[in-house]
Parts: structure tokens; sequence; C-alpha cells
């Protein structure tokens, strides 16, 4: 078998082969949307990108799909423009289409809109909804296997038109990309981004938006990789760096565990070896870890996961987090939730259980905290733990 | 490579050899920067990397030295673009602005590609339309080869490409993974550093380091070859030299502009081939300097001129009071500008609640007080003067100016003063700095070149002396002794020099001068030096065979000293010298207490060696052999490992140990000694005779001593057949050679002469020349039973 030879390459662009550990998870992936659309979840430096990456790389035979990343689009306008551009682009060669497309865009313009794709649209509405049901109409029609939108950054796109068109507008796109997947059965969409839907819908929701826009989509997690594929993942940075070892497994092993198998961490631990160390051994790992958690710069941006609660949380939520993840941060051993909830009350005057229990389900979702299946919660990540207890002062405990 | 053009400020003026040539500090960062391009071109990969440093610390050269390697390497030539946009690019408002000049830039680099062109097409656009078309045509013109985006201030670049052009160029990146970007800026800047941003960790951020002294001396050799300047090469590596590099690094905080700039009058010696480059220099710097005070907010603008003008450190409660500020304001402004790089914080020791804040780079202080040049002795080119010259050099330069040059005399004579009184010359607390680091890495040979330019700073007589303790710690011991005769010429009375200086006599085993040396340390003797001062003293006692005023001196220091386990160990050699054992083997258990370890078990054997116990200190050298090979003892352990071999017959294994000895750690007259004994009893006649010549030659009276009782133990030895009449002969007149105005060794030699005219002829009349008692040893000696 050949030797696994990777460059370290933390926050850039990697290469579909030298994503390791995401085979089975594609698939998954892939399978699920043969039968709906998905929604892509995973917490920063995953590798949410590279497992999309991975997946357009080599996608079943029969799908089709584009990916936009939506970060550049503020407006609905600008959003349906895009989808009907990338359409357009990918179905250059498909003129049969191309004409059917044209010729129902002819037909908005002389205002007969009735019965386009087969529902009925609103005249007044606005330009940009039509726009992209006859974008969708017209993939539809023309192609009975599944066609993919894979849409990155979703979510700051749903915050972004929020905060330029109001809370209205994005509702509206949200509705309006629900209609098309339950109107054109062959229509797949991939939501993601880097912040959490469920923050962009929170928002909506604290202003009245009564729907849940995903329901109808299955939720599928990036998760950190087994050990033994993290392990794979380091020995391979190991060898493509020309990292000198004595233990190769054993060092690649120390990565594994200590990067809590984050992947962007075992690519920055690489790197740094091969930046600074001529030759490394276990210690090593732990030595640029540490250094890492301490260092003002933050180069793995740990702070984001104190300073995002200030950003997406409540502030009558805010103090609850703290102090939940401060008890998780201490304590070794999963809790239960009545450990948890007297805890907090050591902290705070509170005797709302049910107002924790929200907070902790946001922390799920949030992937800060994980639920055990006898029922008790940790900290998700071994390496975000120990950050937070060192960056807030704790003490362990058993 | 000779004369060559070394540009100050446009590195891509050079030729690549020179601009290869001056590279250092970052050869392994290109490596790595290469490589990530290479498997950017080779795998769908992309790497992105970002270098952080203030103006001047080379980022431009450094992204001249990448162009260039992939420009020469073959195997990327069809397979990558290059598109550089150099810090002169301006006017970057939106992506599409972006775009345009990444494509210009393209069609500068490949001008045959007719893309030229078609970017003219783009103009008659609309601003979406070309956006748009743009961003397809850079696609399509890049094909399936990859683009490596050389983007110089990115900072600058993001500041107009605000939020939204920003989010398209992610976007962009992220849908056409094409590029590969070397980007560089000032700083660190929000479009990378905020949590917020699009662009937060995208790239590998590489912070620049500034220049450490030896990588600047390194530049400077570097420079000095490429413009074929041999005086520059060569004073850079005098202590001088470093001095003046010192003085750059304290002005520049290790920027690699302000050295290539320093390196053209770093030689000058006189003043007025000096002051004219010197205030050109400030005038090619001023607009860089200004150009950073540019990039700053008014508020930060306010403080560093604060600062500038203050000419010292200043608290943040200082430094919010005279700006207006609140404490707050000013402290959050203080933290920015610090991690620009403009400022550096001291908090001292005895006050660690207080920060105080001074200019990093002393020399921008120095250009905006340029501007305010009118004459008299200005305080700039005083503070630069006494940073250039040594104090010496100053006080020759004012002998020998003019009285007509009123300023130039009153620039020397302030900087003079100036040195005398400021006990903070920032060469010194930086080379007292540097020092105690080389020092806790136990790095001598660095400590011992910071205490050359301190001499040459300030060479002050504690220079002088200190230099010398360096010298002595790295086996130096010549230049010590010149070190400490330049402190004690700087100060006849100097104890501390002295006392140093007939330490390393006695190392030097040169006892007579030792001894006088010693003598001449007025009482008393300096603090902390007496033990020094005892032990070398009584140890030059003893090595001129002066036992008895040694063993006084030995007890005298025990008083004063008593826990001192090597003042008592010198105690046992010096009562064994005299042969009085009982009292030595006392002394000797006294001794062993103080000792510990590995140090406990080499004075024991050491002293059984002495008190004759030499089985008791062979077996237990044989338990611990390791001792044999640690460079504290290794010597005398050896030693007494050859001395045991001797004694047991073993003479070619012992005089292997002492030839051995010898070669590693030099001779002194008992080790030769030793081996004479091992060449005598091996009939080695000739070579003993050489040796024993070495013994007499230098000096040392108890060596001769042993030597006598050698001669007569040669006596039965001229018995053997392997000895025939000449080679008697031979060692005979060589003896008596060797013996002339030795009164110790005449009555050995008479001895030896009887003994060998008696084996010659076999007359028993030639042993009726000696009296009895000395007849009936030559008899013993010759094997004949008794009268």
């Amino acid at each position: 078998m050949t030797e696994l030879r990777l460059i370290p390459n933390p926050g850039g662009h990697l290469s579909p082969d030298e994503v390791i550990g995401r085979d089975s998870l594609v698939e998954t992936l892939w399978d699920t949307l043969e039968q709906q659309s998905v929604v892509l979840t995973a917490e920063r430096r995953m590798g949410k990108t590279a497992t999309m990456d991975k997946m357009m790389s080599a996608p079943p035979g029969h799908i089709r799909f584009v990916y936009c990343d939506l970060e550049q689009v503020h407006t609905a306008a600008e959003f349906a423009d895009l989808i009907y551009r990338k359409v357009d682009a990918y179905m250059g060669a498909g003129k049969r289409f191309k004409e059917g497309l044209h010729r129902a865009l002819e037909k908005f313009k002389g205002a007969s809109l009735d019965g386009v794709g087969g529902i009925t649209l609103d005249v007044a509405s606005t330009p940009w909804k039509v726009l992209l049901d006859i974008v969708m109409a017209e993939l539809a029609r023309d192609h009975q296997p599944p066609f993919v939108f894979f849409w990155d950054e979703l979510p700051l796109m749903i915050k972004s038109i929020a905060d330029r068109e109001g809370d209205e507008q994005a509702m509206e796109v949200l509705d309006a990309l629900r209609a098309a997947r339950q109107t054109y059965d062959t229509i797949r969409m991939v939501y993601t981004g880097s912040i959490g839907l469920h923050h962009a819908l929170g928002r909506l929701k604290r202003v009245g938006y009564a729907n849940d826009p995903t329901n109808d989509m299955s939720t599928i997690e990036v998760p950190p990789l087994s050990p033994p594929d993290a392990q794979l993942l380091a020995r391979g940075l190991l060898a493509g760096a020309g990292i000198s070892a004595e233990h190769h497994y054993k060092v690649a092993a120390a990565m594994a565990e200590a990067t809590s198998g984050i992947p962007f961490f075992i690519h920055y631990v690489a790197k740094i070896m091969r930046e600074k160390h001529k030759r490394v051994d276990a210690n090593t790992v732990e030595e640029i870890i540490r250094a890492v958690l301490v260092d003002s710069g933050d180069p793995w941006h740990l702070s984001h996961y104190q300073s995002r609660i200030k950003t997406y949380y409540r502030e009558k939520d805010q103090r609850i987090v703290l102090v939940l993840l401060d008890i998780f941060a201490a304590h070794e051993r999963p809790l239960t939730f009545n450990e948890v909830f007297g805890l907090v009350k050591a902290q705070v005057r509170t005797e709302d259980a049910e107002h924790v229990r929200e907070v902790l389900m946001l922390l799920r979702q949030d992937h800060y905290v994980v639920q055990e299946q006898d029922g008790t919660y940790r900290f998700r990540f071994g390496i975000i733990q120990r950050w937070w207890r060192l960056h807030r002062g704790l003490e362990v405990i058993g | 490579m000779s004369n060559s053009f070394v540009s100050k400020f446009t590195p891509s003026l050079m030729t690549p050899e020179t601009l290869e040539a001056l590279f250092v500090q970052r050869q392994a960062l290109a490596d790595q920067v290469l490589d990530d391009i290479r498997h950017s071109v080779k795998s769908k990969a992309k790497h992105y990397n970002l270098l952080i440093g203030p103006r001047g610390f080379g980022k431009t050269h450094f992204v001249a030295i990448i162009h260039n390697r992939i420009l020469a390497d073959e195997a990327l030539k069809d397979k990558l673009l290059m598109a550089w946009l150099r810090e002169e690019e301006r006017g970057v408002s939106s992506f599409l602005e972006l775009l345009m000049r990444v494509l210009l830039a393209l069609a500068r680099q490949y001008p045959d590609s007719g893309l030229e062109q078609q970017i003219q097409g783009l103009y008659d656009l609309s601003r979406k339309e070309g956006e748009r078309a743009a961003a397809q045509l850079l696609i399509k013109f890049v094909g399936k080869r990859t683009l490596l985006l050389i983007i110089e201030n990115l900072d600058s670049i993001f500041v107009g490409l605000k939020d939204v052009g920003q989010q398209a160029l992610r976007a962009f990146l992220q849908e056409h993974p094409i590029c590969t970007i070397l980007a560089t800026s000032t700083a660190l800047f929000s479009g990378v550093s905020l949590q917020t941003s699009v662009f937060y960790g995208f790239f590998h951020i590489h912070h620049l380091d500034e220049l450490s002294l030896d990588e600047a001396i390194g530049l400077l050799a570097s420079i000095a070859q490429v413009k074929g300047d041999t005086e520059l090469a060569s004073f850079i590596h005098t202590p001088t030299g470093r001095a003046r590099i010192r003085a750059v690094d304290h002005l520049a905080g290790g920027n690699h502009r302000v050295y290539v700039i320093f390196s053209e009058f770093l030689t000058r010696a006189s003043l007025d081939e000096l002051v004219t480059p010197f205030m050109r220099m400030l005038d090619d710097l001023t607009p860089y300097y200004q150009g950073r005070m540019d990039l700053l907010s008014a508020q930060q603008q306010q403080i560093v001129e604060l600062l500038a003008h203050a000419g010292a450190p200043r608290t943040v409660k200082e430094i919010a009071r005279r700006s207006f500020m609140t404490p707050q304001t000013a402290a959050n402004q203080l933290k920015d500008l610090k991690e620009k790089g403009y400022l550096i914080g001291t908090t001292p020791q005895s006050d660690k609640r207080e920060t105080y804040y001074e200019l990093r780079e002393p020399l921008m202080r120095l250009c905006f007080e340029v501007k305010e040049y009118r004459g008299g002795p200005i305080r700039l080119f005083v503070d630069f003067l006494r940073l250039w010259y040594s104090k010496d050099e100053l006080a020759r330069r004012l002998e020998i100016a003019p009285l007509t040059c009123g300023i130039e005399r009153a620039c020397l004579q302030r900087a003079l003063e100036m040195l005398e009184t400021d006990s903070e010359d920032p060469r010194v607390k930086a080379c007292i700095a540097d020092m105690e680091e080389y020092r806790g890495a136990k790095d001598y040979v660095h400590c011992l070149q910071i205490g050359e330019e301190l001499t040459a700073i300030r060479g002050s007589k504690e220079d002088w002396t200190g230099y010398g303790v360096l010298a002595d710690a790295t086996g130096r011991r010549e230049e010590a002794l010149n070190a400490f005769d330049r402190a004690i010429s700087l100060d006849q009375g100097w104890g501390d020099a002295k006392c140093l200086k007939g330490r390393v006599l006695v190392q030097l085993r040169r006892y007579k001068e030792a001894l006088a040396v010693l003598d001449s340390v007025g009482q008393p003797v300096p603090e902390g030096l007496e033990l020094t001062w005892s032990y070398a003293r009584a140890n030059a006692l003893l090595s001129l065979g002066r036992e008895e005023e040694s063993l006084c001196a030995v007890d005298q220091a025990i008083d004063v000293f008593p826990a001192d386990g090597y003042l008592r160990a010198l105690r046992v050699r010096v009562l064994c010298c005299l042969g009085r054992k009982d009292e030595a083997l006392q002394s000797y258990e006294k001794a062993a207490v103080l000792f510990h370890g590995d140090e406990a078990i080499a004075e024991q054997i050491a002293a059984f060696s002495l008190l004759g116990r030499k089985d008791e200190a062979a077996a237990l050298l044989n338990a611990h052999s390791h001792l044999l090979e640690d460079a504290r003892w290794a010597r005398d352990m050896r030693i007494v490992r050859g001395s045991w071999l001797l004694d047991q017959g073993k003479h070619a294994a012992a005089l292997a140990v002492f030839d051995e000895v010898i070669r590693n750690q030099g001779e002194d007259a008992g080790l030769l000694t030793c081996r004479a004994a091992a060449l005598l009893a091996l009939a080695r006649l000739d070579e003993a005779l050489k040796a024993c010549k070495q013994v007499v030659a230098s000096g040392d009276k108890k060596a001769a001593k042993v030597l006598a009782g050698i001669i007569v133990s040669t006596i039965p030895v001229l018995t053997q057949p392997s000895v025939d009449a000449a080679l008697r002969h031979r060692w005979l007149v060589g003896w008596q050679e060797l013996a002339e105005g030795h009164e110790q060794l005449q009555v050995t030699v008479l001895l030896l002469d009887v003994a060998t005219r008696y084996l010659d002829t076999g007359d028993d009349r030639v042993l009726l020349e000696l009296p009895v008692e000395l007849r009936e040893m030559v008899r013993s000696l010759l094997g004949f039973g008794e009268e």
C-alpha cells in the first residue's frame, strides 16, 4: 500500500482526495439526497466545506448539482439572480432547457403568469420570487433525476437579507425555498454555513415567524474524525511534511487525541511541526497545544466560543450559558440534569428548570455540549473544554 | 559577485542573485511557502499564506524571492500563472476593481497572451456586468492552471473592498478554487482577525521576526560580499563593528531596511565622513516614517508624537494626561500601537502596576527631530554619537577636533558627558541582557563575544575584568591575562583583576608570577574574592616548594572559610608533601564531609593516592570508573590510575595513560615525571631523558625532588642486557648535563656515575669513591649482597 502523504493546509482549500475519513459520510449524504434535502451542520473547523467538495468531486452519475457560496448575497433579488445565472451557466449545453427558461421569462414579462410551472403565482409578488420559481419549474420539468443546490453560508445570507430588507423578506425567502421543495419533488437543497441556521431562525421566530422552514429536511452533522481516521490523517501529514519521529504512530495518536479529532487542528499541529520542529515525539504535540491554548494571538480562534455567546444568545440566556459551560468544563465526568441544575442554582438565583433546559438544547445545537445515551451531559470536545477551563481559570473537579 | 546594486526601498529592482544573496533569516519559511505553492499547482488543494511585518521588515524582498524562484522553475512554467499586486496598487475600492487589477497584472506578466485586448472590452460594461465578465475572463484565462496571487498590503486592499467586496472575493475563491495566495500586511487587520469577518481563519499567518544581532551581522556580511566591500566585511566582525551594529539594533529595532541603509556608513571612521550620510539617511527615512504615521488614527499619531518628543518612556497616566484622553482610551490605543509594532512597554520590577511606553524604533524619533535641526548641539546627533562611538573614541575625536569647529566640538563634548553621567547606555543594557540569556544557556562563547563588545562600548575596568573571567571560563587564558592587565592598567590598585589574574597564572603553572601578583593585592583582599586569593596563593606556594608557608596560608584561610572543601583538600596535599601523612589523613577526614556525590568520591580517590594508599584509590576508581570520563576530574583520576599501574609493574599501560592525558589535557612537571618513570621502567632511556629535561626546565622544585629518586631508581635498569655500554654512557652524560646547576641532583648523579663506571669496568675499587652508606645503596641497586 502506498504511504499516504499530505501537506498541512490549515484553513486552506483541500483537494478532495486529501479529505480523510469522510467517505461514509459522503455516501450517507448522497443516499439521503436521493430522497430529501439536507441541513448539513458542523462545528467550526470540522471540515464541512471539504466534505461538500469531496461530495461534489464524485457525485452519483445521475445527479446534477450547482454550488453557490451565498455570503456575497445580500438581497432576495440577488439570490434569485444568482440562482438563475448559476443554473443558466450549468445548463449552457442544454439548449431545450434554456429555451424553456427563456420562454417562461418572456411569458412573465407579458404579465400573464398564472399556471407557470404548475403553480399559481401572485402577480403582485416581487420579481425575485417569480424568477426563482421559473428556474425551479424549468429544472423540474426538464430533469427527472434529482437536481441538488449546495448553498454554503445560507444562514449568513438570511441574516444579511433580514438586516437589509427586513425580517419579513428573509422569512419569505425561506418559505419560498420550502415551497419549491414541496412543489418540485426532484429539487434538493443542501443548507450549510459557518453559523448555525437555528440562530438565524431564532431571530425570525422572535419577531413572529411561526414556520419551520427545514422540517422537511434531514439534519446531518459533520462530526469530528473517528480516532482511526484522525490518526490516519495525522500520519499522512507527518509523512507529507517530512517530519521525523521515532514512533510516527505514537505521535499521530497523540495528535488525534489532543485535538479531539478536529481536522483543522490536526493540520495546524502538523504545520507548526513542519515550521519549528525538526524531530518530534508525543510530547511535542502537547507542547504545541499548550502554546496554542495560551497564545494571546489565539491562532485557533478559540475565543470565538465565548464571544459568539454575546452575538447569538439572548441577553437573558447569556449568564446561564456561561455558568453551564463553566460547570461542564470543570467536571471530568458527565452530569445528570438534576446535578447541573443544582450547580446552576448555586451561582444564579433561579428556579426555572425549563429555561435551563432550553439553554442546554441551544448549547447542544451549537456543539458545546453533548447528551450521552444515559441522559447525562458533558462538554462535547475535550480540546474546547480544556481551553475553556484555562481561559476561565477553572479548577478540575473529578 | 561585487559592486551589485543594493536597493533600500525597492527590492524588486535588484537582480535575483542579489536578492538571494541578501536573503537572511527566512530560508525555511520561503521553502515552506514554495512547497505550498507547488502543492497548490499539483493538486486541487489551495494554500493561502499571509506575512505580517512592519514596513522595512523585508516583506517585499520575501515575495520577490518567491516570484523569482517560481519564474526559474521550469516545472511550473506551464502550470502556474502569477499576478503580483505590488504595494503601489492603490484605489482598489470594489471586487470588480480587484479583478481588473489582477487581470492587468496578468496582462503585464504575459504580454503575448492577448489578455490586454480582452480587458478593454470590460470597460464598456455596467459595474454589475463587468464584475461577472471579469470573473469569467479570469477563470477562462487561468483555465486548468493555478493562479498565484501575490498581494502586497492586503490590509489596504481589504479596507477598499469593504465587507461587500470581501464577501464577493471569499465567495469567488470558494466557488472557483483556482488561486493560491501569498499576501503581506504591515499588521494584523480586522478583515482577518475579527471573528465575524469572512476571511477569519482563512489565511495561514506568519508573523515575521525582527533581525537578531547575529542575523543582522549575517545580513551585513552578505551586503559586504555583494558590494565587494572588504572593509565592511572585516569590520563587522571586530568588537567595534559589533558595538556599532548593536547601536543600529537599538536605533532600528531589528528593521531590515535600516540595516541596509546603515551598511553604507558603518565603517566611517571620522566625524566628517559620518555627518553627511547620517543626515542624508534621516532625510531618506523621514518619508518612510511619515508614511507609517499616516497609517495611524489621529489619537495614535498624537501618542507617537508625544513619545517622540518626550525622549524617555512614559506611563499610561502621563500619556493620557498630556493627550487629553481618558486613561482607558489611552490604554487601548497604546495596546494597539504596541501590537502594530510602534511602541514597546516595560514594566519595572519595583512597580509592576505601571508600564512605561516608548518608541520601538528610536530612529523614528530622530527622523521627527531632524525637522527641528537649527544648529547647536542637537540632541538627536548627540544621541547618535554616544551610541556610535565608544568613550575612548569620543575623547580622541574631541582632542583632534579643530577649535574652529564649534558645533562638532559641542556635540562631542555633550555626548561624552552623557556617556559619563548616563548609566543607561542602551547598548550596554542590551549587552547585559544578552549576556544573561547566554549565561543562562551556559553558552560562554557568546558571553565572551558580548564581554568583548562591552570592552569596546564602555571599556571600564569592570568590563575588562568581566571579559577576563569569561575568557578564562572558555579556556582562553592568555586572553584572560591580557584583559586583567588592561583592567589593572586602568586602575593600578584594582585588586579584583589582580586576584583573578593570580588564579589564572596558577592554572597556567606560572607560580612565581602568580605569587608576585597575588602578593601585590592590597589588604584587605576585595570582597568576594578572599577565597580565590587564598586558594591560589597557597597553591602557588606549594608548587614553588614552600610547603610550610603554604600550610600556613591554607590554615589561615580555613579559619575564615572553615566549610570550604577545596581548601581542606589542598591542606591534605600540602601535608602529604611535607610527609605528615597522619595529619594529612585527619585533615582528609574533615575535608571528606564537605563533599557530596561524585565530588566526594573524586576527592577521596585523590587523597588515598596522595597518602600512598594507591590500592584503595584504584579500587575506588574501578568502582566509579565514570569519573575517568568526567571533564571535572578526568585528568586527576587518570593520573591516579597511571600511577597505580606503574606501581603494579604495568609500565606500558601506565605510559599509555600518561600519554593520553598529556595529549588531551596538556602536560605539567608532575605528569612528565610520571611519564619519565614509566619510560625508565621500560628501559627507553633516550625518551626518558628527554622527559626529564622537560621537568627540570619547568623549574618545579617538587618535581626535581622526585626526579632525584628516579635517577637512583634507574641504576638497576642499567644492568639489563638490553642496555649496552653506549646507551649507559649517553644516559649518564645526559643526566650530568641535566643536573648542572641543580644542587639537589648532584648526589644522585654521583651515584649514577659510580654505578656506570663499575658496570663498564667491573672494578669494585670504583665503589670505594663513595662513603659506606651510599656504597651500600649502589651495591644493593646493582643486585649485590652486602659487603
